[in-house]
């Protein structure tokens, strides 16, 4: 594809994007809660989009295609399995925090577990993980945008530039009007990810292959393999398990079930972006295996995406590849946007407690800059596949889950149980991800998930838990059913 | 969702997502197969999620 393409296609959707960041400002109002989750105040679609255009990266169109092109089906299951979770996390735990971030007005997750350990400390060690482990998430996207240009423009635009681009579109959204620029520009990038996608794939399934039907049956004649589910258990759940408490362990996913403002709006969000995330994962799959089909034998894998985009006519790569382009940057934003909210509420706060929130706004813009050099900084060492990279940082997040889990479902949960589980076995995690140990061919994500939950309980059950411990979880549960979230 | 609902309904969807595919129908080169029981499994999780939400708001 001609350079001249991508720059006007990047341009053009860029200048959109703005327009919307700006029209966002106007509605924008004093305050930390306002910059950093909107004020409450998002309505179910723009709530359900920018909660898909977070969680639906570069790495859907890029990494994903590439791993169903090397690894066949299992891709999908892994995927779905991810889904399957999520609907069912989303439906249990997004009253909850809905709940309890309305009632004592946190903004970021860390926050509700520093409350209900009643140890500021907890949100300190949690935010410290989250950084640590989303950086490298992050600049997955950066580098899928990368390999995106470079690939599709057959090197013409270097990999670099797709970086630059890509980080400045996404830091200009998140440092300009905060979370209501980033939801708004997310839900116009989801609907851009849907379209071009859905235009995409129908046009590649009749171009290459003559219709749906004829391409399932040339699958199965010239790739049977892919269609095989192969994957052995270790790879399957060393891969699904991170993903599958994404929806909790992850601050910028996790933080959106604080953005609804209203209990319609939270329901609307948990079914958009459902359907949403159905409706993205097959068509990436699908795009997996037809470039299988149409474009086999490539080394790398993350690669067939721009491989396939060389091979339609000129318009349709243009539009596939803003669909991407809007992808990774909506996630990024949305990422720096929410690590930046921890930065400033839970690690500045809790050594300067009287900031004003005039301050931790201006807090928030510069960790937004620093965050973006330093994923800058990562994307240039390019390494290793960009799946194993998001999985890695989803990995390491994990050892957060009992600790977030148990707020609200254990009453022995203590502080000092959740500080052990999530300052350890992050460690051990990281060390083992780092270092590249599998002991017995199972995924560091498996052993420190293991390790984090017997250290969480194991911890707990010789602390003393928070004395409040029994009727914050009491209150929230009776809450659950006076706004109607469930009977009894 | 109560606690104890959500777990056994995570339980018994993580069972059927595992074992169909690796016991019964990992083998066959079809997007009929596990492609299909991936989607449908997933889509009925969604359709469950959407009649249990619709109770949401309703005060009791």
């Amino acid at each position: 594809m001609k350079p001249l393409y991508v720059w006007i296609a990047m341009l053009g959707w860029t200048a959109i994007a703005l327009w919307i960041a700006a029209a966002a400002r106007k509605k924008m109002r004093p305050g930390a809660s306002e910059f950093f989750i909107g004020g409450r105040r998002l309505r179910g679609f723009v709530s359900g989009m920018t909660y898909a255009a977070t969680t639906y990266s570069a790495f859907m169109l890029v990494g994903l295609v590439g791993l169903t092109y090397r690894l066949g089906v299992g891709a999908l299951g892994f995927e779905m399995t991810y889904l399957i979770f999520t609907v069912l996390l989303l439906i249990t735990f997004g009253p909850r925090f809905w709940i309890v971030g309305n009632w004592y007005g946190h903004i970021t997750p860390p926050e509700l577990l520093a409350h209900r350990y009643k140890n500021q400390w907890v949100a300190v060690i949690a935010a410290a993980i989250s950084f640590f482990m989303l950086i490298p998430y992050a600049s997955a996207q950066l580098m899928g945008m990368g390999f995106l240009v470079d690939g599709i423009t057959g090197g013409s635009i270097p990999f670099m530039i797709g970086v630059f681009i890509m980080a400045g579109l996404s830091g200009f959204s998140a440092l300009y009007a905060g979370m209501r620029s980033v939801a708004w520009t997310d839900a116009f990038q989801a609907v851009t990810m849907m379209a071009t996608s859905i235009i995409a794939l129908l046009f590649t399934l009749y171009h290459f292959f003559g219709s749906p039907a004829m391409f399932a049956a040339e699958a199965a004649r010239k790739t049977p393999e892919l269609l095989k589910f192969t994957w052995t258990p270790e790879l399957f759940i060393g891969l699904s398990l991170p993903w599958a408490f994404f929806a909790l362990t992850n601050p910028q996913v996790s933080q959106r079930m604080y953005i609804p403002d209203s209990v319609v709006s939270l329901r609307r969000m948990v079914i958009y972006f459902s359907l949403f995330g159905f409706l993205y994962t097959i068509i990436s799959t699908l795009f997996g295996l037809e470039a299988a089909i149409v474009i086999p034998g490539l080394e790398n894998p993350d690669k067939a995406m721009p491989h396939l985009l060389g091979k339609v006519p000129v318009m349709l790569g243009v539009i596939i590849f803003v669909g991407i382009f809007a992808a990774a940057t909506s996630t990024l934003g949305s990422i720096i946007l929410t690590l930046s909210s921890l930065f400033a509420r839970d690690i500045a706060k809790h050594f300067y407690p009287e900031i004003p929130e005039n301050t931790e706004r201006w807090l928030g813009r510069i960790v937004i800059l620093l965050l973006l050099g330093a994923c800058i900084v990562f994307a240039w060492f390019q390494p290793g596949l960009i799946t194993v990279i998001s999985s890695m940082a989803s990995g390491g997040l994990l050892v957060m889950a009992p600790a977030i889990i148990a707020a609200f479902f254990w009453r022995r949960a203590t502080a000092a149980g959740a500080l052990v589980s999530m300052g350890l076995g992050g460690v051990i995690t990281a060390v083992m991800y780092l270092a590249n140990i599998y002991p017995l061919g199972w995924w560091p994500s498996v052993w420190g998930g293991a390790i984090t939950l017997l250290l969480f309980a194991g911890v707990s059950l010789v602390t003393t838990p928070p004395d409040d411990a029994d009727r914050f979880i009491s209150s929230v549960e009776r809450e659950l059913v006076a706004r109607g979230f469930r009977r009894h | 969702m109560k606690g104890i609902y959500f777990l056994v309904i995570l339980a018994l969807v993580t069972a059927v997502d595992i074992i169909v595919p690796y016991f019964f129908i990992g083998g066959i080169a079809s997007l009929a197969a596990c492609y299909l029981f991936w989607s449908a499994l997933t889509f009925a999780v969604i359709v469950f999620a959407i009649i249990y939400t619709s109770q949401w708001g309703r005060r009791s």
